[in-house]
C-alpha cells in the first residue's frame, strides 16, 4: 500500500513522471477525506499528485495511490462558488511543477461528486485524447437556469461548442491547455482581479483544441456568498459579454453548431413554484425600466415585452427568439458602451426573471424542460445572423 | 531602461489601423492655442472607441517650425510648446494601456539649420567630423542630375553659407540641411535618438525621406545603393535590441523603386505606396477601374512579412510626382479648380472637399482604403470630413486644429481665437458649427460612426491586413472587383469579395466566379446571405458610388450534399462491385464494365474538358489502363496481401455517332467514408457513380479531386518512374521524366496541390505557387509539341522567357511511339495574359484621344522593305505600349533564335527554306483562301453597311489573292525553316513585370499533330502577332464605343494609327534582335512577300471563323486583308 505524502516539496525524483495533478479547493476536514477516498478509487493506477491549499496532517488511512502536496498559493476561501483567474494561473504552475500531462481542477463541493465521474473527468486527459473535458450535471430541475438561459446557448451558438455548463465549478486541462488558461489569466491577475471568471470553452474552442463534455452525474452547486441575484447575474453575464468581444474575430467566423446528446433527466419531479413575483418583478420593471431598455432595444423587442407584460400570469410566455434577440442586445450594448455596464446589466435582471418564469411556467404545463432548453438553444442558433448583422453594423434604426 | 514593445503579434502592423495626427492640432489642455500631449491624452478614449490602433504622431520634437515640425533642432526632446518628455512618456503609457502602438517621426536626411550639429558645423574646419555633418561643396555645380523637390520655393538644391564660406547640400527646404551619411558620426547620432525612443516604448519610427539619405554625382541621388546599406544598419540595431518594432519607409517612387527599401526583411517592415493614391482618385472621377488596375500590376511582390501603408490623404499635398504628365494635367483639372489648391508637385486639399463633400463618394474610397492590401492610415478630422483652409500657407491648410464640438475654438482649446497656431475651418460647410465630434458622436448616422464601425469590420478578418489580391474583369470598367484570400493558421481558409462602383450610377455587373461555384456569397455589413454562385457569371447590382463586400462561405453542408447526392443518384446505378478484391480489373469486365459504357456518355459531356459537347457518343471502349500508387493512406481498404486499390488512369476510346473517335484519358479513384464526403462536397461533378463494395458505399470518380493522386503525378515525374499498364509487362508503360529546371523549382518540402479552374481543354493541376500540370485530356499519338518544344527551349536553348518546362509523363507504346499524356511547367506570376493587358492599354488611348481631332499621320503597316517611322504624336499618344511592343518584338526574336539553336536533334535543327516549302504554304493559302471566300459568298447578303461594302470589295480582289499565292510559289526560297510557336496572339503571352513570357506551344490544337510540328518559316509567327495587333485595336475601339456611342467611327483614323505604329515597333525590334543570325529570315524583299502571304493567310483564317462563330466581327477580317499591301512582285529566281 502506497503511503500518502503532504509535502510543499516536489518529490518528483521518488515516483516518476505524474500522470495528472488534482488542484482541490480549500475543504473541510471532513470533505476532505471525503473527496480522497473518492479519488483513490478513482485514480487507481495512476501516477497522480493531489494539491490542497489546506493544511492536510499525513494520512494512509485512504490507501491512496496518490501523494498529497501542500499548495499553499491554492485559493483557500470556502465560500468560493467558481474557479477564477487565480485557480487557473496555480493549476498551471501545478502542472510545470510536476510536469504533469494534465490537471484536474475541482471547485467547491467536488466532494460530492462521485468516485466515477471524476474517473470519466480525468480519463481523456489521463489518456492524452483531449485537451479540455468539461463535465456535465445532473441537476434538480430548475437549477442552473442562469445557465441555461444564457451562458450556454451563447457558448453553444457562438463559439460551436457543445458543453451544458460553459462555467462549469470542475474541469480537466491537458498541459497545453492549462497553459493557454493560465495566459488569459495573466492578464486579470496582472492587474489584480484574480477572482475574473474565465471561460475555458470558448478558450479552447479558439485554440482549435479538443474539447469534450462528460456526465459525471449528480452534483452540489455552490451558492455564492452574494446570494443576490442581480450580482451574479451581472457578474457572470458581464464577464461573457466581454469574453464574447474579445473574441468577435473567431465566432463571427464559426458557422457548425455541434449536435446535442439529449440530459439525462432528473429523477426528482418539479412541484408548482409561485412565478407571481417574477412576473410582478419584470411588469414593475417595464414601467420603470423603459427608457433604458429603449436604448438598448429595438422596437420589436419592446414591442413583444409591452405584450408580455400584458399577458395574465397563468398564459406568460416569453417567445424563445424574443429572449435570443434581448440577450443578444444587451451583449451588443455591453460592446458599445450604450449605457454604463453596470446599469445596463442591472436592467437585465428583470427581463432575466421573465424568461425564467415562463420557463416554469412552460415546464408545468408538460414541456420537458430538456426540450425547452434546446429550443431555447435554437432560437439562439436561428438568431445569430441577427446579432453578427448588428455587430457588424450597429446602427440604432433598425426594426 | 528599456521597455517592451507594447504589441505581442510580431506583425502587428499588418492588422493595425494607423491614424495619423499632429500633436499641435489635435487638442490643446492649457489653451495656449497649441496642442499638446496632455490634451492628446485626454482624447486617447475617442481614438480608442473609433477602432484605431496605431497613432503616427508628426515631428513634435523643438523645432523652429518652418516645415511644421520636420525641421528638428533636438532630436532627443519634446517640443516645450507640446509639454515636456515626461508628457509623452505618460502619453505612450496611456496609448499602450488601451491597445494602441505608437509610431513617431525620425528624420534623418535633414535638420534644422537650427540644429546645434549645424551651428558647429558651418564653423568647423573643412574635413573635420563636426563638418563633416553635413554635405558642403565650394561649388554648386555637383549632384547636377538631382531634381528640385519643392519647386514653389526653392531654385536650387545648393545654398551659399557666409560663415562656411560653402554652400550646403539640402534636397527640401534650404533652412533644411541635409546629413552627411559619408559620415559614420551621422549613424551613431542616428542609431542614438532611435535608441532614445525606442527604450522608451515606441513601436514604430517612421523615416522620412530615405531615398535622399546619399548623394552621388551623375546620379538623380535618389535610392543610390549606399542608402540601402544605411537602412540595413538602422534595422539592424533595432532587431539586435528590440522585439515587435517597425520601420515604415517614405519614399515617394514608383512601387518598383520601393521594392528594395523592403530589402529581404531586413530594411523596412513597411513602405508607402505613393502612386496608388492619385490614381484612386483618378479612377473615381473618371469612372474607370484602369487606373487602380494598373498601378496594382506594377507592385511588386513584396517580403511576406512586410506590408504597405495605404493612405487617401496625409499632412502633405496629394502628390502627383508618380503620374504622367497627361495624368497630372487631369488631376490638377479634376481635383483643383482653385489654382491655390495647388501646391509643388500636388494638390492641398482634404479628403472631404476633394470629392465634393459627397458622402457617398467619402465612403468609397475608405472602403478601398479598407480592403486593398495594406495597412491604412487614416489622417485626422477625416473621419468626421473635415474641410481645409487654401488660404493658408505651404500645406497649412490642411493642418488645422481638430472640431471636437461647436464651442469655442472648435473645443479644440479655450484661448482667445486670435492666439490659435492657426485658425480652426469656419466656412459654411466645413466649418466647426457643422463639422465636429461631438456632433457626429450623437448622430447615429454621421460619417464618424459609419467610419467607426467599418473600421470595426475590417478587425473582425485577417485577411485584410494579409491576404492576396486577385483583381476580377469584368467587362464593366466602372466596376472593381476583386478577391482578397487568405490561408489562415488553423487551415481555414478567408476569402472575400470586393466590389465597388465608381460610377456616379448604378451599374451592372457580371463576375466570373466559377472557381467558387457552390459556395454563398454573404455580405459582410448587414451578414446577407446571397444566391449561391454557381458556373454562370454571377450578376450583381452596383448602387451609385457603391461597394459590396461578400465573405465567401462554404453552403451550408446538408443541402449541398444532399443535391449533389441526389444527382449523383439520379444519373449513376449504384452497381455491387467487388472493387477490394479484384482491384481495377472489376472496371473492364462484367458489372465495372457495365458501368463505365452507361455512366461516360452522360457524364463527359458535363466535363468542361470535353472538347465534343456537340457530337453524341455511340459507345465508349476501355484500350488500357495504370495503376497509380496514391500518395496517401486509401481509404479503401482490401483483403491481406493485396496491395492498396490507389488511383488509375484508362485510356478510353470514345467513338461518336457520326463514326469518328477520340482517345481520352480518364483518371479514377474509388473512395469511401469521410474522403467520399469530401469529394461529393468539393467536386461533385467528378463523381461518376455509386459502388456497393463489401465495405460499404463508395463512389468512383475523377482521381484527380484526391490529393493523394495529384501528388502521386508529381512523383511519377520527380522519381522518373516508369509504370507498366494492365497489358502484358514491357508494352504499354506510364513513363514520368524531369527536366534539368525541375529540381531547383520544386525546392524542399511539401508543396499542396490544387486543381485550377481557368483550363477550358485539360485539366490543370497548380503546385503551390510553384508549378502547373497540364493533364492532357483528348490525347493524340506523339509528343505534345508544346512539351517538345517546353523542354527544347529549357534544356537546350536556356531561353528564360518561357515558363519553364520541368517534366512530363508519357504513354508508351507497344512499338515504342509516345503519347503524351502531362506536362509540367513553373507557374509564372504575372499581371494578365497580353490581350486582357492590351485591351487595357487601348482603354485609356481611346479615351485620351476620343475629343480631340483626327491624327494628322496615321503611318503605314510596316515592311521589312526599311524602317518603318513612328510618329511623336504616335509616341505621345500610344506612350508606354510602343515600348512594350518594342519589347514583345524582342522577345520574338530571341524565340526564334532560341529554337534556331544549333543542335544535333533531328527535330529542331533549322533547315534551309526550300521550293517544296514554299509550295505547300501556297497550296494551304490557295485552300483557305478557296474555303473562305465560298463561306463569304454564302454569307454576302446577310451584311449591312460597312460590312457590306468591305466584303464585296474582297471578294471582287480575288483574282488579286490568288496571284499573290502564285507568286509565292514561284518566288525564291531563303531563311531558314526552324520549329515555331504556331498560334502565336497577344493571348499566348503573359505581362509578367514588366517583360513577357510566352506561353503554350501546342500550335493551333485544331490542326493534326503531324502539321503542328512541321518545321516554318518563323515569319509565320510575326503574322499572327500582327493580326493580332489589329483585333486587339478593333476590340478595344468596340469597347470604348460601348461607352461612348457619339464617337463612333471618328477614331478609326486612331485605330490605325494605334495598330501602324505598334506593329512598326515590334516589327522593327524583331528584325534588329534577328539581325543576330543574319541567316534566319529569308532578304528583305522575300520576307515582306512571305509576311504578306501569311498575313492574308491568317486574315482569311479568321474571317472564316467569324463567319461560322461570330457574324458581328467580320470587319476585323475584312480590314486586315482591304489593308495588305498591293505589291506583290516577289523576286524571281
Amino acid at each position: 500500500m502506497a503511503s500518502t505524502i503532504t509535502t510543499p516539496e516536489l518529490q518528483q525524483s521518488a515516483h516518476g513522471s505524474t500522470s495528472l495533478v488534482v488542484s482541490l479547493p480549500s475543504l473541510s476536514g471532513e470533505a476532505f477525506e471525503e473527496l480522497r477516498a473518492k479519488l483513490a478509487e478513482a485514480l487507481v493506477d495512476e501516477n497522480v499528485v493531489v494539491a490542497t491549499p489546506d493544511a492536510i496532517a499525513p494520512n494512509n488511512a485512504s490507501g491512496a495511490s496518490f501523494r498529497v502536496v501542500a499548495n499553499p498559493k491554492g485559493v483557500a476561501s470556502i465560500g468560493q462558488w467558481t474557479l477564477t483567474a487565480m485557480d487557473y494561473l496555480n493549476a498551471h504552475e501545478l502542472v510545470v511543477q510536476h510536469q504533469a500531462r494534465g490537471v484536474l481542477l475541482l471547485g467547491a463541493e467536488s466532494q460530492s461528486l462521485s468516485a466515477s465521474g471524476l474517473r470519466v473527468l480525468a480519463k481523456y486527459v489521463l489518456n492524452s485524447e483531449c485537451d479540455l473535458v468539461v463535465p456535465r450535471y445532473t441537476l434538480p430541475p430548475r437549477s442552473g437556469l442562469v445557465n441555461l438561459a444564457i451562458l450556454y446557448p451563447i457558448s453553444r451558438t457562438l463559439f460551436g461548442a457543445g458543453p451544458r455548463f460553459p462555467q462549469a465549478i470542475d474541469v480537466a486541462l491537458s498541459a497545453r491547455m492549462a497553459e493557454r488558461m493560465a495566459s488569459v489569466a495573466q492578464r486579470f491577475t496582472a492587474s489584480n482581479q484574480n477572482e475574473a471568471l474565465l471561460w475555458p470553452v470558448s478558450e479552447g474552442a479558439v485554440a482549435g483544441y479538443s474539447i469534450e463534455q462528460v456526465d459525471v452525474g449528480n452534483r452540489v452547486i455552490p451558492l455564492p456568498l452574494d446570494s443576490s441575484l442581480n450580482t451574479a447575474l451581472a457578474q457572470v453575464a458581464g464577464s461573457l459579454f466581454a469574453d464574447v468581444e474579445a473574441k468577435a474575430a473567431f465566432w463571427q467566423r464559426i458557422r457548425t453548431v455541434p449536435a446535442e446528446k439529449a440530459m439525462a433527466q432528473s429523477a426528482s419531479v418539479p412541484g408548482r413554484e409561485d412565478v407571481t413575483s417574477m412576473i410582478e418583478t419584470f411588469r414593475l420593471a417595464y414601467v420603470n425600466l423603459q427608457e433604458i431598455w429603449s436604448l438598448v432595444l429595438p422596437p420589436q423587442s419592446l414591442f413583444g415585452l409591452k405584450r408580455l407584460s400584458a399577458m395574465p400570469a397563468e398564459s406568460f410566455a416569453m417567445p424563445d427568439s424574443l429572449w435570443a434577440r434581448i440577450v443578444y442586445d444587451f451583449l451588443l450594448a455591453y460592446r458599445l458602451r450604450t449605457i454604463n455596464r453596470g446599469h445596463l446589466l442591472g436592467a437585465l435582471t428583470p427581463l432575466y426573471l421573465a424568461w425564467a418564469a415562463s420557463h416554469i411556467l412552460l415546464t408545468e404545463a408538460g414541456t420537458s424542460p430538456e426540450q425547452h432548453n434546446e429550443a431555447q438553444a435554437a432560437a439562439f442558433d436561428a438568431e445569430k445572423p441577427y446579432l453578427v448583422s448588428r455587430w457588424r453594423w450597429p446602427d440604432r434604426f433598425n426594426p | 531602461m528599456k521597455k517592451l514593445g507594447s504589441a505581442s503579434d510580431p506583425l502587428w502592423y499588418k492588422d493595425a489601423v494607423i491614424y495619423e495626427l499632429h500633436v499641435r492640432a489635435f487638442a490643446d489642455s492649457n489653451n495656449d492655442g497649441v496642442g499638446d500631449f496632455p490634451g492628446l491624452m485626454s482624447k486617447l478614449d475617442y481614438l480608442q472607441d473609433l477602432g484605431v490602433t496605431c497613432l503616427w504622431l508628426l515631428p513634435f520634437f523643438p523645432s523652429p517650425l518652418r516645415d511644421d515640425g520636420y525641421d528638428i533642432a533636438n532630436y532627443v526632446d519634446v517640443n516645450p510648446s507640446y509639454g515636456t518628455l515626461n508628457d509623452f512618456k505618460q502619453f505612450l503609457d496611456a496609448a499602450h494601456q488601451r491597445g494602441m502602438q505608437v509610431m513617431i517621426e525620425l528624420v534623418i536626411n535633414h535638420t534644422s539649420d537650427r540644429h546645434p550639429w549645424f551651428q558647429t558645423s558651418r564653423l568647423a574646419p573643412p574635413g573635420s567630423p563636426e563638418r563633416e555633418m553635413y554635405v558642403w561643396s565650394p561649388t554648386d555645380q555637383l549632384y547636377k542630375d538631382a531634381r528640385i523637390i519643392f519647386t514653389d520655393t526653392e531654385k536650387s538644391n545648393w545654398t551659399w553659407d557666409e560663415t562656411a564660406q560653402a554652400y550646403y547640400w539640402h534636397r527640401f527646404f534650404s533652412h533644411q540641411p541635409d546629413l552627411n551619411f559619408d559620415n559614420p558620426r551621422v549613424m551613431n547620432e542616428v542609431i542614438s535618438a532611435m535608441r532614445f525612443w525606442l527604450d522608451m516604448g515606441v513601436d514604430a519610427l517612421r523615416l522620412d525621406a530615405i531615398p535622399y539619405l546619399i548623394e552621388r554625382d551623375g546620379t538623380s541621388c535618389e535610392n543610390v545603393p549606399e542608402t540601402h546599406v544605411k537602412i540595413k544598419q538602422i534595422r539592424a540595431a533595432m532587431d539586435a535590441e528590440y522585439s515587435g518594432r517597425v520601420i515604415l519607409a517614405e519614399a515617394n517612387m514608383w512601387p518598383a523603386d520601393v521594392r528594395p527599401y523592403f530589402g529581404d526583411n531586413d530594411e523596412c517592415q513597411m513602405a508607402f505606396h505613393f502612386p496608388l493614391m492619385p490614381r484612386i482618385y483618378m479612377a473615381l472621377r473618371q469612372e474607370d477601374r484602369l487606373p487602380i488596375t494598373e498601378i496594382m500590376a506594377q507592385t511588386p511582390e513584396i517580403p511576406p512579412s512586410c506590408q504597405w501603408g495605404l493612405f487617401l490623404r496625409n499632412h502633405d499635398e496629394l502628390t502627383l510626382e508618380m503620374v504622367t504628365n497627361d495624368e497630372r494635367d487631369y488631376m490638377y483639372l479634376a481635383y483643383s479648380a482653385d489654382p491655390r489648391m495647388r501646391i509643388n508637385v500636388g494638390i492641398r486639399r482634404r479628403l472631404a472637399p476633394l470629392v465634393d463633400n459627397n458622402r457617398r463618394r467619402i465612403e468609397l474610397l475608405n472602403s478601398l482604403l479598407l480592403s486593398f492590401p495594406g495597412t491604412p492610415i487614416l489622417y485626422y478630422g477625416d473621419e468626421i470630413g473635415m474641410g481645409d483652409n487654401i488660404y493658408l500657407g505651404d500645406r497649412n491648410g490642411v493642418r488645422t486644429p481638430m472640431q471636437w464640438n461647436s464651442d469655442r475654438n472648435a473645443g479644440f482649446s479655450r484661448c482667445d481665437p486670435a492666439r490659435l497656431y492657426f485658425p480652426v475651418v469656419m466656412d459654411p460647410i466645413y466649418g466647426y458649427q457643422v463639422v465636429n465630434v461631438e456632433a457626429q458622436l450623437s448622430d447615429q448616422s454621421s460619417l464618424l460612426h459609419w467610419t467607426r464601425n467599418m473600421i470595426a469590420l475590417r478587425k473582425l478578418f485577417q485577411v485584410f491586413g494579409r491576404g492576396t489580391l486577385e483583381f476580377l474583369h469584368p467587362t464593366n470598367r466602372k466596376i472593381l472587383a476583386y478577391l482578397r484570400k487568405l490561408k489562415r493558421n488553423d487551415g481555414s481558409d478567408e476569402v472575400v469579395l470586393c466590389v465597388a462602383n465608381l460610377s456616379r450610377f448604378a451599374q451592372p455587373v457580371s463576375l466570373e466566379l466559377k472557381e467558387y461555384a457552390g459556395m454563398v456569397p454573404v455580405e459582410m455589413l448587414g451578414y446577407v446571405s446571397f444566391p449561391p454562385i454557381d458556373q454562370t457569371p454571377y450578376a450583381l447590382t452596383i448602387a451609385p458610388y457603391s461597394f459590396l463586400w461578400f465573405e465567401l462561405q462554404p453552403a451550408p453542408i446538408h443541402a449541398e450534399l444532399q443535391a449533389e447526392e441526389a444527382e449523383v443518384e439520379k444519373q449513376s446505378a449504384v452497381i455491387a462491385l467487388d472493387v477490394q478484391a479484384d482491384g481495377w480489373a472489376s472496371l473492364v469486365s462484367g458489372p465495372g464494365l457495365e458501368l463505365l459504357q452507361t455512366t461516360i456518355p452522360a457524364w463527359l459531356p458535363r466535363q468542361r474538358w470535353f472538347g465534343a459537347k456537340s457530337k453524341t457518343i455511340a459507345s465508349v471502349s476501355v484500350l488500357d489502363w495504370v495503376r497509380v500508387p496514391l500518395a496517401s493512406v486509401p481509404s479503401i481498404l482490401r483483403p491481406n496481401g493485396l496491395e492498396p486499390l490507389g488511383a488509375a488512369i484508362f485510356f478510353i476510346s470514345v467513338i461518336y455517332s457520326e463514326g469518328e473517335s477520340d482517345t481520352y484519358q480518364l483518371p479514377l479513384a474509388v473512395s469511401a467514408g469521410e474522403e467520399m464526403e469530401s469529394v461529393l462536397f468539393a467536386s461533385p461533378t467528378s463523381v461518376l457513380g455509386t459502388l456497393t463494395t463489401a465495405g460499404g458505399a463508395a463512389i468512383l470518380h475523377d482521381a484527380t479531386a484526391l490529393e493523394g493522386f495529384r501528388q502521386a503525378l508529381l512523383a511519377i515525374m520527380e522519381k522518373d518512374a516508369t509504370l507498366p499498364a494492365n497489358q502484358a509487362e514491357g508494352t504499354i508503360t506510364l513513363r514520368g521524366a524531369r527536366s534539368n529546371a525541375f529540381a531547383s523549382v520544386r525546392g524542399m518540402g511539401p508543396v499542396v496541390a490544387r486543381t485550377g479552374s481557368a483550363e477550358q481543354s485539360n485539366t490543370s493541376i497548380l503546385y503551390g505557387q510553384k508549378m502547373i500540370l497540364k493533364l492532357f485530356r483528348r490525347l493524340q499519338p506523339g509528343t505534345n509539341p508544346d512539351i517538345e518544344i517546353g523542354r527544347f527551349l529549357t534544356d537546350a536553348a536556356h531561353f528564360p522567357q518561357i515558363a519553364t518546362f520541368l517534366g512530363d509523363i508519357q504513354r508508351q507504346g507497344v512499338n515504342g511511339e509516345s503519347t503524351s499524356v502531362a506536362m509540367l511547367q513553373q507557374m509564372v506570376a504575372n499581371e494578365g495574359d497580353g490581350w486582357q493587358w492590351t485591351l487595357e492599354e487601348l482603354a485609356r488611348f481611346y479615351e485620351s484621344v476620343s475629343t480631340g481631332p483626327p491624327p494628322k499621320d496615321e503611318g503605314k503597316p510596316p515592311t521589312f522593305l526599311g524602317q518603318s517611322r513612328v510618329s511623336s504624336e504616335a509616341e505621345e499618344k500610344v506612350g508606354l505600349y510602343l515600348a512594350a511592343a518594342e519589347l514583345l518584338g524582342q522577345r520574338t526574336a530571341e524565340m526564334h533564335l532560341a529554337l534556331a539553336t544549333e543542335t544535333e536533334e533531328a527535330a529542331f535543327f533549322a533547315e534551309a527554306m526550300t521550293a517544296d516549302d514554299l509550295a505547300s504554304d501556297a497550296g494551304r493559302i490557295d485552300l483557305q483562301i478557296q474555303k473562305t471566300f465560298d463561306a463569304l459568298r454564302v454569307r454576302l447578303a446577310s451584311f449591312k453597311n460597312e460590312e457590306a461594302d468591305d466584303a464585296a470589295t474582297v471578294l471582287s480582289r480575288r483574282v488579286e489573292l490568288y496571284s499573290r499565292v502564285d507568286a509565292l510559289k514561284q518566288g525564291e526560297a531563303s531563311g531558314k525553316v526552324i520549329r515555331i510557336h504556331g498560334d502565336y496572339h497577344l493571348g499566348q503571352v503573359l505581362r509578367s513585370k514588366n517583360d513577357f513570357v510566352l506561353l503554350d506551344f501546342e500550335g493551333e490544337p485544331a490542326r493534326p499533330l503531324e502539321e503542328r510540328r512541321r518545321k516554318q518559316c518563323p515569319l509565320k509567327d510575326v503574322a499572327g502577332m500582327l493580326r493580332s495587333f489589329s483585333y486587339a485595336a478593333w476590340a478595344g475601339l468596340d469597347q470604348h464605343l460601348q461607352r461612348r456611342p457619339e464617337t463612333s467611327r471618328a477614331l478609326e483614323p486612331w485605330l490605325r494609327l494605334w495598330q501602324n505604329s505598334v506593329s512598326a515597333r515590334f516589327l522593327n525590334a524583331y528584325r534588329k534582335t534577328c539581325e543576330k543570325r543574319i541567316d534566319l529570315l529569308p532578304k528583305p524583299e522575300n520576307a515582306q512577300i512571305l509576311l504578306n502571304a501569311y498575313l492574308l493567310e491568317k486574315s482569311l483564317y479568321e474571317l472564316l471563323y467569324e463567319l461560322n462563330n461570330r457574324p458581328a466581327w467580320v470587319r476585323i477580317p475584312l480590314a486586315g486583308i482591304l489593308s495588305l499591301p498591293q505589291s506583290l512582285g516577289l523576286s524571281k529566281r
